[in-house]
């Protein structure tokens, strides 16, 4: 399935991803949202010279995608595109900062290139971060755990819409493109001239869609607050897990772990 | 008459200043009474359904359901025993899945999440789609996601609300709905079902109205109504099928 379709095929196979019912699909969204947060951070706060403490950050997405049973070939296909991008971020590094910080036999390695894979793994491992929790827990358990945060109702509400018009805009558009190969056969894509009125047309419907969706949320009572569904593990399991992945992603932080391991075996 | 769920006095709508779409509507409902409201396209059908649920508010005139006067401050209480059935399914149910959708509504109104779990058994049992709950919404069929919405609908009212339904048949296969007739026939709520399929109102509602011009022009007994072929060409309708046949067969 390509095109259109499979973008909407693909944004149902992470809303069934989410409701396995796995033991990481049935931790408390609240708690999930807490760790990926607090992981983030930590991420980020990594000095750019720092590789081989921020090696030890790989830890936290390869036993969550391990037990969480989430398919690593499937990720690194669905976060193409984005990890493309993460890739040509820090591209220009090593031609901009050209200082030598030291040399494995006969290379050179200099500032910018430990920049560049800093960057790299950082944007790499927050990305995998948000994809395991995307996998894990849907998006109406994702807002309602932003709203347990204080995160103003507004902006909550807000992402939880784009995300539903997000699937309607796709299948008016799968819709449109449909209809209009059907009345012209042979052509590759869309010609330019149709453009335009396509495009109004997708988004009038779009809207259209989307306004009765809203409709149909007000009328059932929706007042901006969420509601997580499914069933979830007892509270004290979750509390254990923030406890848990806190500790251990912060002893990671101040503890140079694989330095530490790797002068043992030096020894 | 005191016990009346909906009652309309002299319900008047004009879209941005045109012509009036709805002119002069009055008519009571009583409780448990289903009723059907069908007219030519662009009389106010489906205007007039979206007046009731507070989806357009610009109307003169007054309407009291269940007691309470339709303004704005009040939409919360009235929705809470005043479905709206959408004509396309799929823009009403939003959520991952049929249990999910269905109790949305009782969570949305302060049910825990026990007593909405309960309710949403409830209504799904009412509309015989209990083997569909953890079913996606998504992999649904047209006639079971109109059942779905309904089940939406009764989690939060119960037995004792108001189900508005706009052309609920449309689009659905024979078996589908034959289906939905008999859902509908075992609701205990009033109901009203504005439809261009005559013979999905035959079977479903005891009293029709007519509509054309943005008027009533007949509030009565459905069958005498569905037979009357004068009075529905003249308003842009055709006798239903089985009727013809009839005709047909002396």
């Amino acid at each position: 399935m390509a095109g259109l379709g499979g973008a909407i095929h693909e944004i149902h196979s992470l809303e069934n991803l989410a409701e396995r019912g796995t033991f990481l699909c049935r931790i408390h969204p609240l708690s999930k949202v807490l760790v990926t947060i607090w992981y983030l951070v930590l991420v980020m706060s990594f000095g750019n010279d720092d590789i081989s403490g921020l090696m030890g950050m790989a830890l936290y997405p390869a036993v969550l995608m391990i037990t969480g049973d989430i398919s690593l070939k499937a990720a690194l296909k669905r976060m193409r595109p984005l990890l493309l991008m993460v890739c040509l971020i820090g591209a220009a590094n090593p031609f901009l900062d050209r200082r030598a910080c030291f040399e494995i036999g006969r290379v050179t390695v200099t500032a910018g290139m430990l920049s560049m894979v800093s960057l790299l793994l950082k944007n790499g491992f927050a990305v995998f971060a948000s994809y395991i929790l995307i996998a894990a827990t849907t998006m109406e358990q994702i807002c309602y755990a932003l709203r347990k945060l204080h995160v103003p109702q507004v902006a909550v509400t807000v992402l939880l819409l784009i995300y539903r018009y997000l699937v309607l805009m796709l299948k008016e558009a799968e819709r449109i493109t449909q209809a209009y190969g059907l009345r012209s056969p042979g052509e590759k894509g869309i010609r330019k001239s149709a453009w335009g009125s396509l495009a109004g047309q997708m988004l009038l419907r779009s809207v259209d869609r989307a306004h009765m969706v809203y409709e149909s949320m007000l009328l059932r009572g929706f007042r901006g607050e969420f509601f997580p569904g499914g069933e979830f593990v007892p509270v004290w399991q979750s509390v254990c897990y923030v406890l848990a992945w806190g500790g251990v992603l912060l002893l990671f932080r101040v503890v140079p772990v694989f330095r530490m391991v790797g002068s043992l075996l030096m020894m | 008459m005191a016990d009346a769920v909906i009652k309309i006095e002299d319900m008047r709508f004009c879209y941005k200043a045109e012509r009036y779409v709805l002119d002069g509507i009055s008519l009571m409902v009583t409780p448990g009474e289903s009723v059907g409201i069908i007219g030519a396209n662009g009389v106010g059908k489906s205007t007039f359904l979206k007046i009731l649920v507070g989806l357009l508010s610009e109307y003169e005139g007054t309407v009291e359901i269940m007691g309470l006067s339709l303004e704005r401050k009040n939409y919360g209480e009235i929705r809470r025993f005043l479905g709206y059935v959408f004509q396309d399914s799929d823009s009403q149910l939003f959520m991952n899945t049929v249990r999910e959708d269905v109790a949305f509504g009782p969570l949305s109104y302060g049910f825990s999440r026990e007593e909405a779990r309960d309710a949403a058994e409830w209504a799904l049992r009412k509309t015989h789609i209990e083997k569909l709950a953890e079913r996606h919404i998504y992999r649904l069929s047209g006639g079971e996601k109109k059942l779905a919405a309904i089940a939406g609908i009764l989690a939060l009212q119960q037995d004792g609300g108001i189900i508005l339904m706009d052309e609920p048949s449309v689009s659905l296969d024979p078996a589908n709905r034959e289906n939905l007739i008999r859902v509908i026939r075992e609701l205990r709520g009033a109901k009203l079902i504005a439809s261009h399929d005559l013979d999905f109102i035959y079977d479903t509602c005891e009293r029709t109205i007519l509509l054309s011009d943005g008027k009533v022009v007949y509030d009565g007994d459905t069958k005498k109504l569905l037979r009357d072929r004068k009075l529905l060409e003249e308003n842009g309708l055709r006798l239903p099928l089985s009727f013809r046949f009839m005709e047909q067969e002396g």
